[in-house]
């Protein structure tokens, strides 16, 4: 300090070690060890947050499943028939569940089995659909008569090529005046569709 | 000749002297358990004690049932069948673990009961109680998570019924449900996901936090029940 005093001038006020300096030598270790400690946490929170997150909302591979011919005696109209189908290449874990009601020559609805209101698996019982977990019913077009579902049944979606019907992926649907109709968004079971409790429950991905 | 060693049980005392002037390990062990309590405490102030037990039981047990089991859709099940009917007391490793973790929920609840019974969740001790109930949050992320660890049917519908009640939150729960699932329904990456949380993220997570626990309950002491009649000394709360 001594040898600073005789020296007066600005220049002093750039030495750290001068009681007067801008910063201090402690200060200014202190702020740049908290600095980069924050960078480094940073440039690790990123990879992280990203390799969590990322794969999660990720588009998912769907693929057209082969329900065999359209003309399948099978598909009767005024009933649904159940098909046990493989949506992806997991095997086992890509097992679904589908009933097929045929409208006409090359018209269908096919209903997921999916309950909608927390994913167990609904059986059809000739005048309705019925969950085994909480209880839920639906009528014969998906819609919800009682129980805790907010919303009707999935359906999915389908297309006829050379006359074989594929099923695609299942969409959200809606109750609109008694009557079932699709949207073009997936929304897991839960999740109600449509109006201020749709807008509340946003699809992810 | 003997005049030059020191007694024997000096000589066995060495290593541990050693240790002692070097980490001071000895003292901090008798200072944690031989700290003064209040004299009318009892059985019930031993459930916390009783909960690490079983945490360190499950942490052991997990670390087995590690080396043998494989978090895969194909092999997942295969292996804790082989677990639990060809390996040696592998029935044992995994029964204790499996009724261990009931236990543990069991304890916790009892516990928790216990610090809110007798009010000793109060002024100064909150933040003990706020690590607990962390801790709790966090237990019970393992148990939704070891769940589906199994993957038999009920794990997996199960774990379907968990995540979808994850998504009846407004705004964030279906992204936490997407989280959870890695994508909008169960998959390949459900399973290591959750082997990954249930193995490492929370059991760490619940480590730390029973440190922390300890730490305040050693530095604010144990309270005395409601009923205590004795005389408060001087710097009781």
């Amino acid at each position: 300090m001594a040898k600073n005093t005789d020296k007066a001038g600005a220049s002093s006020y750039g030495d750290p070690a001068d009681p007067r300096a801008i910063i201090s030598r402690s200060k200014f270790l202190t702020g740049a060890t908290v600095g980069l400690g924050g960078l480094i946490g940073v440039a690790i929170a990123v990879p992280v947050v990203g390799f969590v997150l990322g794969p999660a909302f990720a588009t998912e591979d769907w693929y057209w499943a082969s329900f065999g011919p359209a003309d399948n005696k099978d598909f009767k109209e005024g009933t649904y028939e159940p098909v046990v189908f493989e949506r992806g290449k997991l095997g086992e874990l890509d097992r679904r569940v589908a009933y097929v009601r045929r409208d006409g020559a090359e018209e269908f609805t096919i209903i997921s089995n999916v309950c909608m209101h927390l994913g167990c698996p609904v059986q059809f019982k000739s005048t309705n659909f019925a969950c085994p977990c909480h209880g839920g019913q639906y009528d014969t077009e998906g819609i919800v008569t009682a129980g805790p579902p907010v919303r009707p049944l999935n359906r999915f979606e389908y297309k006829v090529e050379d006359g074989t019907l594929y099923v695609g992926r299942p969409f959200a649907t809606q109750d609109v005046d008694g009557k079932v109709v699709m949207t073009d968004t997936f929304k897991l079971p839960g999740a109600p569709v449509g109006g201020l409790l749709g807008w509340l429950y946003p699809s992810p991905a | 000749m003997s005049t030059l060693l020191p007694p024997p049980k000096e000589i066995a005392m060495m290593p541990v002297d050693w240790v002692e002037e070097r980490s001071g390990a000895i003292s901090f062990g008798k200072f944690m358990l031989f700290r003064n309590v209040p004299k009318d405490i009892s059985w019930l102030q031993t459930l916390g004690s009783a909960l690490i037990t079983v945490f360190i039981l499950q942490a052991t047990t997990g670390i087995l049932l590690a080396m043998y089991y494989q978090p895969n859709p194909d092999t997942a099940w295969m292996t804790i069948q082989w677990i639990t009917n060809e390996a040696t007391l592998g029935w044992l490793v995994r029964g204790m673990h499996k009724w261990g973790s009931s236990v543990m929920v069991v304890l916790l609840f009892l516990h928790m009961g216990r610090t809110f019974l007798f009010g000793a969740y109060k002024y100064p001790r909150e933040m003990t109680w706020i690590t607990g109930a962390i801790i709790f949050i966090l237990v019970m992320g393992m148990s939704f998570t070891g769940y589906l660890l199994v993957f038999d049917e009920r794990a997996y519908w199960a774990t379907i019924v968990g995540v979808n009640i994850n998504g009846t939150a407004p705004i964030l729960g279906p992204a936490l449900s997407y989280i959870l699932m890695v994508g909008p329904e169960i998959g390949t990456h459900t399973l290591s996901r959750f082997y990954s949380l249930h193995m490492l993220v929370l059991p760490s997570a619940i480590g730390g936090l029973i440190f922390l626990h300890m730490l305040l309950v050693v530095r604010l002491g144990v309270t005395s029940p409601p009923w205590s009649r004795m005389e408060p000394t001087e710097g009781d709360v």
